[in-house]
């Protein structure tokens, strides 16, 4: 069993939304302000129902905001899938009988008052007029880890310490009695130390000479009552000899979150247990946070009955999850949540795509339009060509990301329409043959595809689109003026002053700049090796200095796909 | 295990088969082998899942629980245990959260029975389509015996399939009444195959205690999520005791070949609370299911029977007490039980005529209350009482509320009698009570009232014009033979009860009839398992008033059963 669905209106920043959920480890990433927390929220409201200290404290300022002023409700649904047959038992009164395969709703709504009270009401079901049961209450866990907690707190001993909870779940009635006899001893034993009943004494002989002999009391003393609920209150850890007030925050944080987890799993009463976890990146250096999460999906891997929602913007947490558990949230006109799991790729691909955001810590999932290329050539020159052309990306939330010459394919279905649906636009090269040789078409000439370009182009769909140079960007560069030749040889004079001298002697005898460009590229880039980034540095390094500087027709026109206001 | 239980209690309590019947006589601990029986289902009973202990009435249930809390005191807690009536169990886990869902409804369906309801049903009918079905309201739906849907209209079978139509409109609206609810239980499960799958998961058993008194409708359904979903039951009852014909009781579910429980049976022959004589009377009433009296009580008294003039209960209830002083018993311990309200109210009057002055005009409040359940008269009485002490009768008048200088004072005065006739302990005392305790509470609780009238009216305080001797005359010792002297009750009310005494009274109607029934020796009629019901209250002594035809019409029935006669 798991929640496949959250619905929530009229909460902070989300007038409505809906997000699919599945089992196992959801990964709820977004900006700020795309409703991250707000979903927090709503799932501690219709799940905390039992639980009062998880519960969020909802006052008038909750309630969302919208064109016609304050919302008057709070509604958060639960739709609970994937049911097995002994879940179906334990969620009956929340069941809807006609949805096939049947699911479960738990739900909670909340309702502003006149006089500024908050009336929250727990249903299930299909109306709201079926109130949710204490014993169905009862077998729903919860546990929220809010950010930047302190979690020495709720790890020192006392009554809500995790270790109590903990022991006291893996503890059977026969134990907590030897557990109790053993105490006690342990008790008789201390108090018969000689410091213990000399103090014993000392408090007796003042308690004579006080009320005198007739009325004096024998004061014993000991330590603490030993009976199961008190041995508790004084459980603790020391973790590498260090007790839990000495050891760092995020250490701390660490602990915590396993011992909570591992408790939660433990409790055989509850039917479904969801863990929340908000922003753990808080305390955690990168290398934790991606132990931490390879933790969490194992734990929740392969259990049908505990579901674990983390919220995070930490490209290191994004990076370090398989992407398919990834949920994105976008804030805006309209709201939404898309799950990565939904985009239609092969395993094989969804693989690529998880080494490739692992080793990139790729903003990719951040961004909110995208500008893709082949590679880190691409990526240098592109800003500095659109500054050029008087846009600053920066200004339209435009990242540029590198495929680092990975085939586009996975990643424009991932930004297409079935996925993220972000504005992209795709750069990419011609990089046409003919009779084997690379194939220069000129300005006004037909471009010639390689199978990848013809092939990423034929996958595009709106809102992404393929601007294909007429070669390759070097090529292009070079190609639309005079002074874009000239650009490109002083790009390339500090870098290889011999070469240079030996190119412009061999540009020289050229008739026309098509020409001429053809061989600046196959001189350099075919027959030599001049590294292309190094090339493209030197060039994006001079742009600012040459306003004289022609942007070539299909970057330009991938500039203006991407800045293009959205729908 | 609680070492009270005898060898055939534990039986049944530690019965590990997935359904058993336990017939049992009167007075066998039922209801204790029951909350032994779920307590010990419960601690067997593995997370997420619960086990159901049913009553028919709420009484039945109240006694249950209680009967659970008393032996396992944690146990209601827990949230494995669900002890309720059939009714609430059919309504929490079937009908409240899926029969609106079977009849494309969003929200659940309403019961109409509050009458802003019933309002509401019914303008939503006036306000449809043309012939709205207002009358089939009436419309009562069951499954018989047979397992067939059947229809009634006022107790007259219907088959035709616009009634049927009209019924499923009144759904379809959004209502129901109480007596649809077995019904639609029995729809839902039909319906969603998934919800019995459900239930038996979540169910770990259901027992029934008092089964006989289920209808064929509730029997349908149990016997489904047995049969068919495989729901664990364990079914207590005892057939020859069912009562409730009126409300639907089907008392052959037992027996019942359609239904076919696939049960292993049990049997707690055993009597807890009948004496052995009393109980051979009982053996000799229903042959078929022997009573075995209580341990060590074969030397008690033989039952009487009073052979007394038509109606005339005086003589019988003079009889009675008097065998009750040879026997050495209070009054207080004894019952008369009779078979209708009216002659209930008949012989309580009888009693308190012996009154005089203001504790007459009580008496008679608190009997109206109690026994004849019109508050009208009771208010009545009250007011007549109030207005022997000097309050002012005008105030007592819902007008005096329409009066701005009065409306306080009357408003205070209607809600400070409301209260003292609603609360049996700090107001007026139950009509049942022995006399001495009677008055006592009376003098005390009506002292009370009348302080607390300390109403003023025009400038006058009430409170000290009220006479000092109305209330004195409370004092008065008691007349001979006045109210209350022992218990009164239908015996429909005396269900679940014991009594050290019992007297048992009824019309030549009744007493003929049902008698005429048992010489057939099954109770296949609901006036002989009344007549049965009421015998098997008494623990020590049992008197039984025989009206004379009665006696005439079966003269060598009686003579056949262990029982004196005493023909006056």
């Amino acid at each position: 069993m798991h929640i496949e669905k959250l619905q929530v209106s009229g909460l902070r920043g989300i007038e409505e939304l809906e997000v699919p959920l599945h089992k196992g480890l959801n990964v709820l990433i977004g900006e700020n302000n795309t409703g991250k927390s707000s979903l927090m929220t709503a799932l501690r409201l219709v799940l905390s129902a039992s639980t009062e200290i998880e519960r969020p404290y909802l006052t008038d300022d909750d309630f969302h905001v919208g064109p016609h002023g304050r919302h008057s409700e709070i509604r958060v649904i639960c739709t609970f899938g994937g049911l097995s047959t002994a879940d179906q038992g334990r969620l009956l009164e929340a069941l809807v009988a006609t949805s096939e395969p049947p699911v479960a709703i738990v739900a909670t709504s909340a309702i502003r008052t006149d006089k500024g009270k908050v009336r929250v009401r727990h249903w299930c079901g299909t109306s709201e007029e079926s109130a949710l049961p204490a014993a169905l209450i009862d077998w729903l866990g919860l546990a929220f880890l809010p950010p930047l907690r302190d979690p020495t707190r709720g790890l020192q001993p006392g009554r809500n310490s995790q270790f109590a909870r903990l022991l006291r779940e893996l503890t059977s009635d026969a134990e907590v009695a030897e557990l109790e006899a053993a105490a006690a001893s342990a008790n008789v034993d201390l108090s018969a130390q000689p410091p213990v009943s000399r103090t014993s004494d000392a408090v007796n002989r003042a308690l004579r000479e006080v009320t005198g002999p007739e009325l004096s009391q024998i004061a014993s003393l000991g330590f603490t009552a030993s009976d199961f609920n008190r041995l508790l209150h004084g459980l603790t850890a020391s973790i590498d000899g260090l007790s839990i007030g000495q050891n760092g925050l995020g250490y701390n944080n660490l602990v915590y979150t396993a011992t909570v987890l591992a408790a939660l799993r433990r409790d055989t009463d509850l039917a479904f247990s969801l863990f929340l976890v908000e922003e753990p990146e808080a305390h955690l250096h990168p290398q934790l946070q991606a132990l931490l999460y390879r933790h969490l999906a194992q734990t929740a891997h392969g259990d049908d009955a505990t579901q674990i929602i983390v919220s995070t913007h930490s490209t290191h947490i994004a990076s370090a999850v398989d992407p398919r558990s990834c949920i994105v949230l976008s804030s805006g006109v309209a709201a939404s949540a898309v799950p990565l799991a939904r985009v239609p790729l092969l395993a094989r691909s969804w693989a690529k795509l998880g080494r490739y955001l692992d080793a990139t810590r790729s903003s990719l999932l951040f961004a909110r339009r995208v500008l893709l290329v082949e590679g880190i050539s691409e990526a240098i020159l592109l800003a500095e060509i659109a500054r050029a052309a008087d846009y600053d990306l920066r200004d339209y939330s435009v990242s540029i990301v590198s495929t680092e010459g990975l085939n586009f394919a996975e990643f424009i279905e991932l930004l297409g329409p079935d996925g993220l649906a972000r504005t992209c636009a795709v750069v990419t090269d011609a990089d046409g043959k003919l009779h084997g040789d690379r194939y220069y078409p000129g300005r006004g000439g037909q471009k010639v595809l390689s199978a990848a370009a013809k092939a990423t182009v034929r996958t595009a769909r709106s809102p992404v689109a393929v601007f294909v140079a007429q070669s390759t960007l070097e090529y292009d560069i070079v190609l639309y003026s005079n002074e874009n030749l000239q650009i490109g040889l002083d790009a390339l004079r500090p870098l290889h002053p011999r070469l240079h001298t030996k190119l412009e002697s061999r540009l020289a005898g050229l008739p026309s700049l098509d020409a001429k460009a053809a061989e600046f590229h196959d001189f350099l880039f075919e027959q030599r090796d001049v590294s292309k980034a190094e090339f493209s540095e030197s060039v994006a390094s001079l742009l600012q200095e040459r306003p004289e500087f022609v942007v070539p027709p299909y970057l330009l026109a991938a500039i203006l796909h991407v800045t293009s206001p959205q729908e | 295990m609680p070492l009270s239980l005898t060898a055939q209690q534990r039986a049944v309590v530690d019965a590990e088969e997935d359904g058993i019947l336990v017939r049992a006589c009167p007075g066998a601990g039922k209801t204790l082998t029951s909350a032994h029986r779920v307590a010990a289902l419960c601690r067997s009973t593995g997370p997420g899942c619960q086990v159901v202990g049913l009553s028919f009435t709420n009484a039945g249930a109240t006694e249950l629980a209680t009967a659970v809390s008393r032996n396992h005191a944690s146990l209601l807690g827990s949230g494995r245990l669900l002890v309720a009536t059939i009714d609430a169990f059919f309504d929490r886990f079937i009908v409240r959260p899926f029969a609106h869902q079977a009849f494309g409804l969003h929200a659940p369906l309403q019961v109409v029975s509050e009458p802003s309801v019933v309002h509401r049903a019914r303008r939503a009918f006036k306000a449809g389509p043309t012939n709205s079905p207002v009358w089939a309201w009436d419309i009562e739906a069951s499954y018989d015996r047979g397992g067939n849907v059947a229809l009634a209209h006022r107790g007259r079978p219907v088959t035709d399939r616009t009634v049927k139509m009209a019924l499923v409109k009144w759904f379809q609206a959004g209502f129901y009444s109480h007596r649809h609810r077995a019904f639609l239980a029995a729809v839902c499960l039909h319906k969603f195959p998934l919800l019995g799958n459900a239930l038996a998961s979540r169910l770990s058993h259901i027992l029934v205690d008092e089964f006989q008194d289920t209808s064929s409708t509730q029997q349908f359904v149990l016997n489904r999520l047995h049969c068919e979903f495989g729901v664990p039951v364990t079914l207590v009852g005892d057939p020859n005791q069912s009562i409730y014909g009126f409300r639907g009781a089907c008392p052959d579910g037992f027996d019942n070949p359609r239904l076919d429980w696939g049960c292993t049976e049990y049997r707690l022959g055993q009597s807890f609370r009948c004496s052995d004589p009393i109980a051979n009377l009982l053996t000799g009433l229903a042959p078929n299911s022997r009573v075995i009296g209580r341990p060590s009580s074969s030397a008690g008294t033989r039952p009487l029977g009073f052979v007394h003039a038509n109606d005339d209960f005086q003589s019988a209830i003079e009889r009675f007490k008097e065998a009750l002083e040879q026997e050495g018993i209070p009054m207080a311990d004894a019952a008369v039980l009779v078979r209708g309200h009216q002659q209930l109210s008949g012989i309580v009057y009888s009693q308190a005529g012996k009154l005089t002055g203001l504790a007459q005009m009580l008496a008679k409040a608190a009997e109206h209350r109690d026994t004849e359940g019109s508050r009208f008269d009771a208010v009545r009485a009250l007011k007549r009482a109030l207005q022997h002490v000097g309050v002012e009768p005008a105030l007592m008048v819902p007008r005096a509320l329409g009066t701005p200088e009065h409306a306080d004072n009357a408003k205070h005065l209607r809600t400070a009698m409301n209260r003292f006739l609603l609360d049996s302990d700090g107001g007026l005392p139950l009509a049942g009570l022995a006399a001495e305790d009677w008055l006592a509470k009376t003098r005390v609780n009506f002292a009370a009232l009348c302080a607390s009238l300390g109403l003023d009216v025009n400038g006058l305080n009430l409170g000290r014009r009220i006479t000092r001797r109305g209330v004195r005359e409370l004092d008065a010792p008691i007349a001979e033979g006045s109210i209350g002297v022992w218990r009164t009750h239908t015996i429909h009310y005396s269900k679940g009860l014991t009594f050290r005494a019992v007297l048992v009274l009824g019309s030549p109607q009744f007493m003929t009839k049902a008698l005429g029934q048992a010489r057939d020796g099954t109770l296949s009629d609901e006036e002989a398992r009344l007549l049965y019901v009421a015998l098997s209250r008494a623990h020590t002594f049992l008197a039984w008033g025989l009206p004379a035809s009665t006696y005439r019409r079966h003269r060598d029935l009686v003579a056949a059963l262990p029982i004196d006669v005493d023909i006056a």
